[in-house]
């Protein structure tokens, strides 16, 4: 609990710092005051579990010394037998060996009274049972009825929906403190970036907030996981290993499925990875440590994956979902020194004939409404089209931020419309089936003289995937 | 094979008619339920024990028994088996066929004196 408490006084103080960063932070506030419910909550939990845990010891041990401590060494080794071998869920197996010792010890006491020593009246007692491993077969057969199979499948369905539910709101909070402690430590960051380097990041991107989606599945997948194992253990009276393995394969290979070939969502590599363990922490959830309701993990492994909920989000922005933000207003900064990269596209036609604006970001296709300057004088031009090229940073340039190069090894064009001089030209592009996100559109003539030329700025415009995650996966650069 | 084995397999499948029949008069725990087969039959014979709870716990997972933990004054905690409404229907049926069963076997094996 105390690790617990460290972490959250943690979280807390990141979320500060973010308040105190951002003027406008009232909405940190709230998720303060959020977090620190969330974080009472956990406490209880806690304690609340660790108080049924030794309940529940004791209630074990008492009832474990009252059933079985008059019967003989023999008696207790045959029950020991049949309790292994019976794979059934712990509190039948508890009953059935219950009964079975209080039998033993009727039949014992009456051979006895009929003269027998108790050595032997054990024996005979324990003859008249037969095997162990033969009565506990039986017994698991008359328990493991094809009904309770069927009602455990049924109630494994409709548990994983409550699972479902129930995890959602538990993520929600987890998912709160750890927005909350990424805000800070991205606060901190900006701060730093804003001070040493002059550049300003933007906090979350959409694919950033994709993958925060498909993280916020996981636990809900978890717990629908554990609960379709325990509640069909219960029902259909197997143990939970066995139902969990059974609910760890279905659920994987069709929350797989469904992940993989049926959803939908903007797209990078951390996306996917992110999507694809939702099935993983449903198998995880119906497999590990299931014999209690929530995995009781020791206090230095739970802090561990506290922090990794924390830390996650941060590597994901990191890794791959910062975007930066430039204010330098265009890519055509000085045609001398940028223009011999943007010649392999076509040479600058010597004056600007057309003015572009980026009207839309973070789709998978590019729509663009260009304003015509000069009318006249694009009217002279013949073959105008559209270019879009790959984009790759200049690493040569000293403003390395804001100088694009088409890369050579993808300097075909994607896609190309051609359209008429006119006031205003505008342009669509799809680009789903593209996993490249950063792109440079150019719009060239060919001239009097009959060279083609570029004859406005080019726009740097940025897009996201968007599909499933086969689609990602097959999807060509 | 030898008359204790002949016995065991007659005994089979007829234990559930057997347990069913005497927890008609009231609920019992599984020694009671032995020792009562045992004292009706004249201590002719009583179901295997081993035999007996498999049949307890498949009838009551059918509905034809129910069971309830009891504390006893002496001795451990008992497990007490009450006969359902369908636990009486599936005598009457149980019993309907063993009648006719059985004078279906003694036909077969009497001739004219087993009628």
């Amino acid at each position: 609990m105390a690790r617990v408490l460290v972490l959250a006084a943690v979280s807390v103080a990141a979320a500060v710092l973010g308040a105190l960063s951002w003027p406008d932070a009232r909405w940190l506030v709230a998720l303060a005051l959020a977090m620190v419910w969330a974080t009472w909550g956990a406490v209880r939990m806690d304690r609340r579990a660790a108080v049924a845990a030794r309940a529940e010891a004791q209630r074990r041990g008492l009832e474990r010394s009252r059933s079985t401590a008059s019967l003989p060494a023999a008696a207790e080794g045959f029950l020991a037998t049949l309790d292994t071998s019976l794979e059934l869920p712990p509190q039948i197996r508890t009953e059935i060996r219950d009964e079975l010792s209080a039998h033993l010890e009727d039949s014992i006491s009456a051979l006895e009274t009929e003269g027998l020593d108790r050595d032997r009246a054990t024996s005979e007692a324990l003859a008249r049972l037969g095997r162990p491993e033969e009565l506990a077969r039986q017994i698991r057969a008359a328990h493991q009825t094809t009904r309770r199979l069927l009602a455990g499948a049924g109630g494994g369905i409709f548990a994983a929906g409550l699972g479902v539910i129930e995890g959602y709101v538990f993520g929600i909070l987890i998912f709160l403190m750890a927005v909350f402690a990424v805000s800070g430590i991205l606060a901190a960051a900006n701060l730093l970036a804003n001070s040493l380097l002059h550049q300003q990041f933007s906090m979350i991107s959409v694919p950033s907030a994709s993958v925060f989606g498909a993280m916020l599945a996981w636990v809900p997948a978890f717990v629908a996981g554990r609960r379709a194992a325990r509640a069909s253990a219960r029902a259909s009276q197997r143990t939970v290993r066995q139902t969990g393995t059974f609910w760890a394969i279905a659920g994987f290979a069709v929350i797989g499925y469904v992940v993989m070939f049926r959803v939908t969502a903007l797209q990078d590599w951390l996306v996917a990875v992110a999507e694809m363990a939702i099935p993983v922490a449903f198998a995880a959830g119906a497999v590990l440590k299931t014999e209690s309701e929530w995995p009781r993990l020791g206090g230095w492994t739970r802090s561990a994956m506290l922090s990794m909920v924390v830390l996650l989000p941060v590597l994901g922005l990191a890794a791959g979902s910062w975007s930066v933000s430039t204010t330098s207003g265009g890519l055509w900064q000085d045609p001398g020194t940028e223009e011999a990269s943007y010649d392999r596209v076509a040479p600058a036609w010597p004056s600007l004939l057309v003015d572009g604006n980026d009207t839309t970001v973070y789709e998978p296709t590019i729509d663009l409404t260009w304003h015509v300057s000069r009318p006249s004088a694009l009217a002279a031009f013949s073959g105008l089209r559209f270019e879009v090229w790959r984009a790759t940073r200049f690493p040569e340039a000293p403003d390395w931020v804001d100088a694009y190069v088409p890369d050579p090894g993808y300097s075909a064009p994607v896609a190309t419309q051609a359209t008429s001089p006119s006031e205003t030209l505008v342009s669509h592009f799809d680009m789903s089936h593209s996993k490249w996100t950063q792109w440079l559109v150019f719009l060239t003539g060919v001239g009097p003289d009959g060279i083609r030329y570029r004859l406005a700025r080019p726009l740097s415009e940025p897009t996201v995937f968007s599909g499933t995650v086969w689609d990602w996966i097959s999807a060509g650069n | 094979m030898g008359i204790g084995r002949i016995r065991g397999q007659l005994l089979k499948g007829t234990t559930p008619l057997l347990v069913l029949n005497v927890l008609r008069d009231g609920e019992l725990y599984g020694y009671e339920i032995a020792q009562r087969i045992r004292l009706r039959s004249g201590g002719a014979f009583a179901p295997s024990e081993g035999a007996l709870y498999p049949a307890l716990h498949a009838l009551e997972a059918d509905g034809a028994l129910t069971a309830t933990w009891r504390e006893s004054d002496k001795g451990p905690r008992r497990r007490y088996y009450t006969i359902t409404a369908q636990g009486e229907s599936l005598l009457a049926a149980h019993e309907a066929e063993w009648a006719s069963f059985s004078v279906g076997v003694a036909r077969a094996l009497g001739g004219p004196n087993h009628g």
